[in-house]
């Protein structure tokens, strides 16, 4: 039963952090957070399902297109509600992504309806029972997809030139500068990863859950704020731990609490965690300058 | 052709004149000092070569190009062969020694993305001599830096920071060098090899410019210095010429000098024995 759910967990966990590793991503470059991110992954789910739906493309291309789609979007955003208020305070951007949401959200409303739409039973899911512990193609495939993108965006951060002009961006913009690196190039570069994997996670989290709707990326963008706050602002180890974390505990509390208080003990217990550790489980990031 | 030409280039913040227009000429193999008061613009200067923010007017031209420096932004600045180190230490301290080098050839790498992602024969091949020129580089400090290639920048004592700073800079294959009060916090032992170390980058065809406080470094290896005082050049030529100019001296020791003070009754110039003129 608990490994059963630990199975559960690790498929909603790594879904989680493909979301938030490419929120890390966004966040860690440019020091801001981007409220939007949520948004994103909505539309990607709502792509994703349409593809399928109308295009009658399969589960994988459906993903793809999607990836695309949210990829454009995240250059987009960056262009609209980022790259003009550069020079203003801090706080602009956040109420300009603020504003993205809002649009992106009554967009989807008014274009998908406000009812939870599913994936239709597009291929065959298997399960296979392994003793007491029932694995499913579903759990294979989401699991698998999501690490198999997280571990192309490490190789990209830590063995590709670009990749290491963007942690330099990300440790310092200023300074990155002066070593020929051009930020906005890296910070275009980095909106467009971010939301192409936002995309992705929202194409597997709806189909996990068959339920997608206008809505879900406001919640889960505060959930995947949550998420790296409790990595360490902008680390990236940090987020995918964190996501996979927030996914146990969901359905951890789910199965030996209480459905109805799931979102109150997951939050509940990140908050305690942050008490004791304030710069996060990864968090080593001392802001002296700048 | 001038190696570096600066003309009326000035700044203001608000209403504060940092630089005034400021005219100058660097020599190409020079160790160039740029040396005066605190506040007096130095580090201003510095920050308008590099690109750091635009010049309120004025010209930066660099080897004979047409293009106006003062108006380029910094990763364009640094592609045309000018780096820099700062006063405030700026490492990447969450990657390690070598990968600071590494990002410092970032613009030298050609590689696009889709080949490293492919992993191309060529790519590779680029990496692996990217990374054998970052070990040479930090070999260039003897066996401070490179056995310690793996570590983490942060890791580093204080005036082995300072070195990798430099050698981050060099990374970039620089013609100029900008050296922000590279021997500040250092013991008098670092200092002299850190002179040497200056002396080894001029000889490899690197023209140097240098702010420093600890006269006795400016008078061992720059081979001229411009004074700047409230943002604006008093005097130029070899240490030796300047240090004795009143205008000099009252500078940097203020009214007291001109009243007879402490400069005047030890010969009449500025100390560059003792190290730091920071007496103010």
């Amino acid at each position: 039963m608990f490994l059963q759910q630990l199975i559960n967990g690790l498929m909603l966990g790594s879904t989680y952090s493909l979301l938030a590793i490419g929120y890390a991503l966004v966040s860690g470059v440019l020091d801001l957070v981007h409220i939007a991110h949520g948004e994103v992954f909505m539309l990607g789910a709502f792509i994703g399902l349409q593809l399928v739906l109308f295009a009658k493309v399969n589960f994988f291309v459906a993903m793809l297109g999607a990836m695309t789609a949210t990829l454009v979007l995240g250059i987009f955003i960056e262009r609209a509600a980022f790259r003009p208020l550069q020079k203003g305070d801090f706080l602009s951007p956040l109420i300009s992504t603020l504003g993205v949401a809002l649009i992106l959200q009554e967009f989807a409303r008014n274009v998908f309806g406000a009812h939870p739409v599913g994936f239709p039973a597009s291929f065959q899911i298997k399960s296979y029972q392994l003793g007491f512990l029932t694995v499913s193609t579903l759990h294979l495939i989401i699991i698998g997809l999501a690490f198999a993108m997280m571990a192309a965006l490490h190789l990209f951060l830590t063995r590709t030139t670009f990749g290491l002009a963007t942690r330099a961006t990300a440790e310092n913009a200023l300074t990155a500068r002066f070593m020929g690196i051009n930020v906005n190039v890296v910070v275009v570069a980095t909106f467009a990863i971010a939301s192409a994997m936002a995309g992705a996670a929202g194409v597997l989290l709806g189909l996990a859950y068959n339920a997608i709707t206008p809505v879900m990326g406001t919640q889960i963008g505060l959930k995947a704020l949550a998420i790296i706050v409790l990595g360490g602002f902008g680390n990236i180890t940090g987020a995918m731990a964190g996501g996979i974390i927030l996914g146990l505990l969901e359905v951890m509390s789910v199965a030996y609490v209480s459905s109805t208080y799931r979102d109150a003990f997951s939050f509940g217990i990140i908050m305690l965690i942050l008490i004791i550790r304030p710069t996060g489980l990864f968090g080593h990031r001392v802001h002296s300058e700048q | 052709m001038e190696f570096l030409s600066v003309v009326a280039l000035s700044k203001n913040f608000g209403g504060l004149r940092a630089l005034h227009e400021l005219n100058l000429v660097v020599r190409e193999g020079d160790v160039f000092g740029i040396i005066g008061p605190n506040g007096s613009g130095k580090t201003t200067f510095f920050n308008l070569v590099t690109g750091m923010f635009p010049a309120t007017s004025g010209d930066i031209r660099f080897r004979g190009e047409p293009t106006n420096l003062a108006r380029l932004p910094s990763h364009e600045i640094a592609a045309r062969g000018i780096s820099r180190t700062f006063q405030n230490q700026r490492l990447f301290d969450r990657m390690t020694v070598l990968e600071n080098v590494l990002v410092g050839m970032h613009t030298r790498l050609r590689s696009g993305l889709l080949s490293a992602a492919l992993r191309l024969p060529r790519t590779r091949r680029e990496e692996q001599a990217a990374k054998q020129r970052a070990l040479d580089l930090l070999g260039f400090f003897g066996d401070r830096l490179r056995p310690r290639a793996e570590h983490p920048a942060a890791s580093l004592s204080y005036a082995n920071r300072r070195r990798l700073e430099i050698a981050r800079a060099l990374a970039l294959q620089p013609k100029l060098l900008l050296l922000d009060e590279p021997a500040a916090g250092m013991n008098p032992t670092e200092s002299r090899q850190l002179m040497e170390d200056v002396r080894r980058i001029r000889d490899g065809g690197v023209t140097v410019l240098l702010i420093e406080h600890d006269l006795s470094i400016v008078a061992g290896i720059c081979d001229r210095v411009a004074v700047l005082d409230h943002g604006e050049k008093i005097t130029e030529g070899a240490f030796e010429q300047v240090r004795g100019e009143p205008r000099v001296i009252e500078a940097y020791l203020g009214r007291s000098a001109r009243r007879g003070g402490k400069a005047r009754e030890r010969g009449g110039g500025l100390e560059a024995g003792g190290g730091d003129a920071r007496t103010r």
